[in-house]
């Protein structure tokens, strides 16, 4: 797993109130349906930008950036991008 | 947008906890004929020495008032309970408890869509603290919530800068605040693309269409388009292009502090915030910095709500040592010239009215039968209907996205009787004696919707309509099939037409049918095959559902023949829809397109629903695209159509 994918999991497990467990998630698995709500997500959106000194463009401040850790990790790849 | 609420989902401590009974606060408008505010004042149980009307001043248990200033847009609609609790807190602590709706929000004049709103909103928390004043509070503790705190931070300073020199503000509390308006904007961009609502239909333009001419004064939909061309929706509610600019100029950390003391009660879901209240040290303001856990449970959606008592002890325990503390410096100052508030009014024009004029229509604070919280609202003419508007879920009156509002003010003004009411419970509205608080299918619903019509009866009208959504449809409904004398019945997306009490949530009629829905609909999708293959689907619950549906079907035939057989049925809502059409109430409902309940009725009404349908007594009207509460703005006008169409104004 890689650090990224690590810390991402850290912030879902604090600020996604989940109803499962975030280390046992699936990448793929889908974080609404895991009890993320729109509320949670908005917390986790801000995290990740703590986490990752990022600032997410509006055309990434859509519910299929946040679905998924995968989705999640390609984003933060993508605004980490030439670091 | 909110969870639609299921019939049973009432946490067990509500529902067993019989509410406290409180002393009754008075609702006044407030802040000038020009632009009345509305609010609440909680007065100290002992200093309770109200004469008629209520708006004199009173002996207070302490000279300090804690005026509260809520959060925008939906987290005022979910923190309206816990605000209420705060101000009778406050009031049980010698306080003079004093809650309001910004300018242009909840039930004060105007709308989300007027020019200037930050200023507006400061302006409407100096009138409250001027209302503090005239009802005999000398000092003032300001409260805010989220953006409401920012606001607060900056009256305060506003107040401490004006002409007479000397601020009656001992004291600002900041609760989960947002100190920089820039992120808060973005927040709410981020949280309504996360809601993921549909977009307007084709042909509809995204800002509400004009449906017809607002009374003088009153924000049309028209007006409001061209007022905004860059509207940025924010659950339910909105921030212009200006409000935006306005707020995103505002950074509390490059301002300078209030110069009271100050409590920052920060929430425990996200980090602190330390720099601001560094700044704040650094400029020579006394601030308690603490960080308490209440604030996620404190905006969940209405109908789940939890008080944050840990914050409501703290806030009132600050607010209270400021009160017991002796006035020193400016403040001693400001108390000396209590008689004559920062507005500029004589005392007596800022102690608040229950009546105000709002855009060509009256409105006035009742209290029906001194338990239930309402706002009536009357237009010139004479009354011809009145009109009922039920609390949907736990949502305040004000409604959904504060829909009933400007519904209110514009059927007024074409003639009717409009009452928004609080139910027992919910909103305003105290418990009934043993009752459970924030009971969305409460027991004493049926005789609170009965008070309400004979209320409105008594006031002249000749005809009454119950319009409710989710559990007020369900209200309406069962009010009128239980003979309360209404003409006619809007019931928008009933989740439900026969409540059971303890009934597992997951088998509960409406979810059975809306995942059988979309089972129906995966049916078609390569995706949802992929993922059936890839062994990601609940199947045990697929098979529950499938048969649940299936028992449902089965039982409603079997009913549809047995009512064609005429043998009498209990809990039928064919026969109800019988019954109500014998009896001549025009029954209408309108569902969002995707929502169970329209399916739920067509199943248990059976061929009542057509015939029925072919008489005129029943009608079905379907808007496609809204969720359950009517969430996008586009879809505001279109709801407020189909009530008009249904209730004939």
């Amino acid at each position: 797993m890689s650090e990224n994918a690590t810390k991402i999991r850290n912030i879902l497990k604090e600020h996604g109130r989940l109803t499962k467990d975030a280390s046992a998630l699936g990448e793929r698995d889908d974080l609404y349906q895991a009890g993320m709500t729109s509320h949670a997500s908005v917390n986790v959106m801000l995290a990740l930008e703590g986490e990752f000194d990022v600032e997410f463009p509006d055309h990434m401040l859509k519910r299929s950036v946040f679905e998924s850790i995968a989705a999640i990790t390609s984003a933060i790849d993508e605004l980490t991008q030439g670091r | 947008m909110i969870d639609r609420v299921p019939a049973d989902r009432v946490p067990a401590d509500r529902a067993a906890a019989p509410a406290p009974a409180r002393p009754r606060p008075d609702g006044v408008f407030f802040g000038g004929a020009a632009r009345p505010r509305f609010g609440w004042l909680h007065r100290p149980a002992a200093a309770d020495t109200r004469v008629a009307g209520g708006m004199v001043p009173t002996g207070l248990a302490t000279d300090t008032a804690l005026v509260i200033v809520p959060p925008f847009g939906y987290e005022a609609i979910c923190a309206h309970r816990s605000l209420r609790a705060l101000a009778e807190a406050a009031a049980e602590r010698g306080l003079l408890g004093v809650r309001f709706d910004l300018d242009g929000t909840g039930d004060s004049a105007g709308d989300d869509l007027d020019p200037a709103r930050v200023e507006a909103w400061l302006a409407s928390i100096g009138d409250a603290c001027d209302l503090a004043r005239a009802n005999g509070a000398s000092r003032i503790v300001l409260a805010g919530v989220r953006l409401g705190a920012l606001l607060a931070c900056l009256a305060a300073a506003r107040r401490a800068s004006s002409a007479s020199g000397a601020s009656d503000i001992v004291g600002v509390i900041a609760i989960a605040p947002v100190t920089n308006g820039k992120a808060f904007v973005r927040e709410g961009r981020a949280l309504q693309m996360q809601l993921g609502l549909a977009p307007a239909p084709p042909g509809l333009a995204s800002a509400p269409p004009a449906l017809a001419p607002a009374p003088s004064g009153l924000a049309s939909h028209a007006t409001a388009a061209s007022a905004a061309d860059d509207i940025h929706e924010l659950v339910g509610f909105a921030l212009t292009a200006e409000t935006r600019a306005a707020l995103s100029a505002i950074d509390l950390a490059k301002l300078p502090p209030p110069t009271s003391a100050m409590l920052v009660i920060d929430r425990d879901d996200l980090a602190p915030n330390d720099k601001w209240v560094a700044a704040l040290r650094a400029g020579g303001c006394a601030v308690e910095h603490v960080r308490l856990p209440g604030y996620v449970e404190m905006v969940l959606d209405p109908h789940k709500v939890i008080v944050p008592r840990t914050i409501i002890e703290a806030a009132v325990a600050f607010a209270a040592r400021e009160a017991s503390a002796p006035a020193t410096g400016a403040s001693a100052a400001a108390t000396g010239a209590s008689a004559a508030p920062e507005g500029g009014r004589p005392a007596a024009a800022n102690a608040g009215d229950s009546k105000a004029v709002i855009g060509g229509v009256s409105e006035e604070a009742v209290w029906i039968d001194d338990q239930l919280a309402a706002i009536a609202t009357r237009g010139p003419g004479v009354l011809r209907t009145g009109v009922i508007l039920l609390n949907a879920g736990s949502v305040p009156r004000v409604g959904p996205n504060r829909l009933h509002v400007p519904i209110a003010r514009r059927l007024a003004a074409a003639g009717a009787l409009v009452l928004r009411v609080d139910l027992t419970g919910l909103g305003d509205s105290p418990a009934r004696p043993g009752a459970g608080d924030n009971v969305t299918y409460g027991t004493h619903a049926l005789a609170d919707v009965a008070a309400a019509v004979a209320w409105v009866r008594a006031q002249g009208v000749r005809e009454v309509a119950l319009v409710g959504l989710c559990s007020g449809a369900y209200h309406a409904f069962k009010a009128a099939v239980a003979g309360t004398s209404v003409s006619a019945v809007v019931a928008i997306n009933p989740l439900t037409f026969f409540y059971e009490p303890g009934m597992p949530l997951d088998l509960a009629a409406f979810k059975v049918t809306e995942d059988a829905q979309r089972y129906g609909k995966q049916m078609k999708s390569l995706a949802a095959w992929k993922k059936l293959i890839a062994g990601r689907v609940n199947v045990r619950r697929v098979a529950r559902v499938v048969a649940e549906r299936a028992r449902s079907v089965a039982e409603h035939r079997g009913r549809e023949v047995l009512r064609r057989l005429r043998v009498p049925l209990t809990d039928d809502l064919g026969s109800e829809l019988y019954a109500l059409g014998r009896a001549g109430v025009s029954t209408r409902f309108v569902f969002a397109g995707e929502d169970p309940g329209h399916a739920m009725l067509i199943e248990q009404g059976g061929s009542a629903v057509e015939r029925l349908g072919k008489q005129g007594k029943v009608a079905v009207e379907v808007i496609d695209g809204p969720d359950h509460t009517f969430t996008p703005r586009w879809s505001h006008a279109l709801l407020e159509a189909a009530i008009r169409r249904a209730i004939g104004i």
